[in-house]
């Protein structure tokens, strides 16, 4: 479950969109899922799995019906790899660095 | 009725992390404050894990965060909890929701699974405490695997960007 695997998982758009419908709506079948997308049951189904294998949806049964949610946690791991890293403050304190300079620019061009 | 009739008519999300750790580590950083002060933005939570027993989490301040009972409890491995969110009042309108934790060992790893579900369609405390979640439960697992959690999930009140 490396970053590396949530990368690969995220390279392609069908997946992106996948996640996008699942962001919309959550707790999806694959018949709902499948819906306008275009594309054969079979492909959306490997594309589902390589998105359950990284961990990016969860699947639990509902009664019969197998149902797919979005699970952004590693998709967090890789925001706290590295702009966690800097937190807030620092990003704060750099943009107010850069809205000084800019007006220090803007002054002196007066 | 089992839980998952319930949720068919509600609304739920379900959240996944892989921990390199053991389910009783896991287990304890969930139920114990010195824990869960250092992950969870600076909340204490209190129980005693007895099934029917409140539990709740509380904020550095005493703001009540959260409270509840515990419906089920199987440590190390499952934990059932009704949840009544209580610092927004529109969402301490709508009533309790209800979390499983399930605590998994697979070889090295422990497979963490959050579930949070209400019955109501017409609500905003899933949607609104999904965002807060994720954070939390990557923390929890940098805790877990490096002795430190996130900085941003070690203080109350949370900061909320935009999800």
């Amino acid at each position: 479950m490396d970053i590396d695997t949530t990368f690969r998982a995220l390279s392609h758009s069908t997946r992106r969109q996948l996640l996008d419908r699942l962001f919309e709506r959550n707790g999806q079948t694959l018949s709902e899922l499948c819906d306008d997308l275009g594309m054969t049951r079979q492909a959306v189904t490997q594309h589902l799995s390589i998105l359950e294998e990284s961990n990016l949806v969860v699947s639990q049964m509902s009664g019969r019906e197998k149902l797919h949610f979005l699970n952004p946690v590693p998709i967090h791991h890789i925001f706290s790899r590295w702009i966690g890293k800097y937190e807030n403050a620092r990003l704060n304190a750099l943009a107010l660095l850069k809205d000084n300079l800019e007006r220090e620019n803007n002054d002196s061009s007066k | 009725m089992t839980a998952q009739n319930e949720n068919k008519a509600g609304e739920q999300f379900v959240y996944v992390t892989y921990i390199l750790s053991t389910p009783e580590k896991v287990w304890k950083a969930l139920t114990e404050r010195q824990f869960t002060e250092q992950f969870w933005y600076g909340l204490s939570v209190e129980c005693d894990w007895q099934q029917g027993s409140p539990w709740r989490l509380l904020a550095p301040d005493g703001t009540l965060a959260h409270t509840g009972r515990v419906l089920e409890v199987n440590a190390p491995y499952k934990l059932v909890l009704a949840w009544q969110h209580e610092f927004i009042s529109k969402l301490k309108a709508e009533g309790h929701t209800r979390v499983t934790f399930e605590i998994k060992q697979l070889e090295e790893m422990v497979k963490l699974t959050v579930v949070q579900s209400s019955d109501r369609t017409d609500g905003n405390t899933i949607s609104v405490m999904a965002r807060g979640w994720p954070l939390l439960l990557a923390s929890l697992k940098t805790l877990m695997e490096t002795g430190a959690s996130l900085k941003s999930s070690r203080h109350w009140p949370a900061v909320r960007r935009s999800a």
